[in-house]
């Protein structure tokens, strides 16, 4: 019998979820580093003031909202390119990966199935660092547009996991060392604007981060979410998103099932 | 009567630096539902690689496989394997955890697996191994669960890799006689045991492959196999037919 695709998500959700919470502690302390550093980016907030610095204008000036939303949104860019080669990686060295495989699902709900924990897991740290924000540090979002934001995090996901799709190839062909995923968690950082707006950078780094989804995907949700920008006024980021989409999502799955058909080949699906 | 299995000029290597290994060299057989096959050779004789082409995990290079008329990947549904090794499972969840998610893979109901795992669970004594952590299961439990997962679905191929590696005699009996209630005479269904215990696979089987260096030695049912050979005991019948030249 064929399972059907939400009796396979249900039943992988229950499965990471049990394996989640048997590490209770690093659970909490995984919780706890949130606050710790909400409250770091506060104490840096106050030092710079509101207002200090010219280049936080277009997003109401608050350095402490900015940054909150930052490190609370950049984790889906790392959901999206790690998700499939950890979870394809995990289970190739628990040794699982084959009797998965044994299973008559398609790949395509394997993959989905592989990365639904992560998402909803960054979801509620994303959630964690903004109710701490708000309860705590007093950051309010009054104004927010959710749909305009619902539309930047789905283009998000759907965006890097396509760059993920290519980081899960290069895992299946060479079981470590990803280029793909390395590179582009490598530089977004600097040139993503997690800490600081990118108009601060140089202009030809400025041109190199038009080239990394995470720009797009922050300064979308900055606007969304503190600006009150609508869905027309987030298009630039939304378009550039679905191209960054339109691009690496069927490069990713060519790429993959390329990746996959090989290691079936070579007889090392399971090896790491 | 269709062929349950039917395999021909199945060949297989690996790569290997420069070179490639090769695991299987023109293997052709035809077995009819209802028997059990077993299969034994020496180490790296390919025996672990037509299980895995059979289950749909590894491609063959050239040769074609069939099972009840279809490629072993569009089977996968009603294929159960057992792979050989330990780690297949999640450790931290326990055994019917482990057993529920691979269940639930294949779109078994919850009645539907209560039912299969109070039989399996009578037959295989996994009482234990259900309710521990899957990590601190023996040797022994953690192989009866890999096999109560291949059979959990009913498959009609059964592929098992040296399922009694670390069974006591006694759940080693009861493994086999489970797997010949279900299996024997079946015409839905086929079995396929690899083993290195020679009494075990001259008492289970009804057929015998005896694969050396990826070819296939010889193949037949038991008592034919020490016929052909004329030997008076399996450890002997496998020695001559094992040895190279023969």
């Amino acid at each position: 019998m064929i399972p059907r695709l939400p009796l396979i998500l249900c039943a992988f959700l229950r499965r990471d979820a049990l394996q989640k919470l048997s590490y209770r502690t690093a659970l909490v302390l995984d919780l706890a580093a949130i606050l710790l550093s909400v409250a770091t980016f506060y104490y840096v907030a106050k030092l710079i003031g509101p207002g200090a610095l010219p280049a936080m204008a277009p997003y109401g000036g608050d350095y402490f909202a900015f940054v909150l939303l930052g490190i609370a949104f950049s984790s889906y860019q790392a959901v999206g390119l790690n998700s499939f080669s950890e979870s394809l990686r995990q289970e190739q060295m628990l040794g699982t990966l084959e009797s998965l495989l044994c299973a008559p699902v398609r790949l395509s709900a394997l993959l989905l199935g592989f990365a639904q924990w992560d998402i909803l897991y960054a979801t509620l740290q994303t959630a964690l660092y903004l109710l701490v924000g708000a309860a705590v540090f007093g950051v309010s979002f009054p104004s927010a547009n959710l749909p305009a934001a619902l539309l930047i995090f789905t283009l998000t996901l759907t965006a890097c996991a396509g760059l993920g799709l290519f980081s899960a190839a290069f895992i299946l062909m060479f079981k470590r060392g990803d280029p793909a995923a390395w590179l582009v968690a490598s530089v977004s950082e600097l040139l993503g604007g997690v800490y600081f707006p990118v108009a601060i950078l140089p202009d030809w780094l400025r041109t190199l981060s038009l080239f990394i989804p995470m720009t797009h995907s922050l300064e979308g949700m900055r606007l969304a979410l503190l600006k009150s920008a609508s869905i027309r006024e987030v298009a630039p980021q939304a378009a550039a998103l679905a191209g960054f989409t339109a691009v690496f999502l069927p490069l990713g799955i060519v790429f993959f099932r390329k990746a996959f058909d090989k290691a079936k080949a070579d007889g090392s699906l399971g090896h790491y | 009567m269709d062929a349950a299995l039917k395999i021909e000029e199945l060949s297989k290597s690996y790569p290997s630096g420069k070179q490639a290994a090769r695991a299987l060299d023109r293997i052709s057989l035809s077995l009819e539902p209802g028997r059990l096959l077993c299969l034994v050779g020496p180490n790296a004789s390919g025996k672990t690689t037509l299980l895995k082409i059979l289950a749909g995990l590894v491609l063959p290079d050239s040769g074609k496989a069939e099972v009840f008329g279809v490629s072993p990947a569009d089977f996968a549904g009603m294929t159960g394997f057992s792979p050989g090794e330990e780690r297949s499972f999640y450790g931290r969840l326990s055994g019917l955890e482990n057993l529920r998610f691979f269940a639930a893979l294949r779109g078994m109901g919850k009645a539907e697996l209560e039912r299969r795992l109070k039989s399996l669970g009578q037959s295989l004594d996994i009482g234990d191994a259900l309710a521990s952590t899957y990590q601190k299961a023996s040797a022994g439990m953690k192989m009866k669960l890999s096999c109560a997962r291949a059979l959990l679905h009913e498959p009609r191929l059964l592929l098992l890799d040296e399922p009694t590696k670390s069974l006591d005699a006694g759940s080693s009996e009861r493994l086999q006689s489970l797997v010949k209630r279900e299996y024997l005479e079946k015409p839905e269904r086929f079995a396929l045991w690899c083993t290195h215990r020679l009494e075990e696979a001259w008492g289970v089987g009804t057929e015998i492959a005896v694969l050396r260096e990826g070819r296939l030695a010889a193949f037949g049912a038991p008592e034919e196999l020490l016929r052909l050979s004329g030997a008076g005991t399996p450890q002997e019948a496998y020695r001559r037919l094992t040895a190279r030249g023969a």
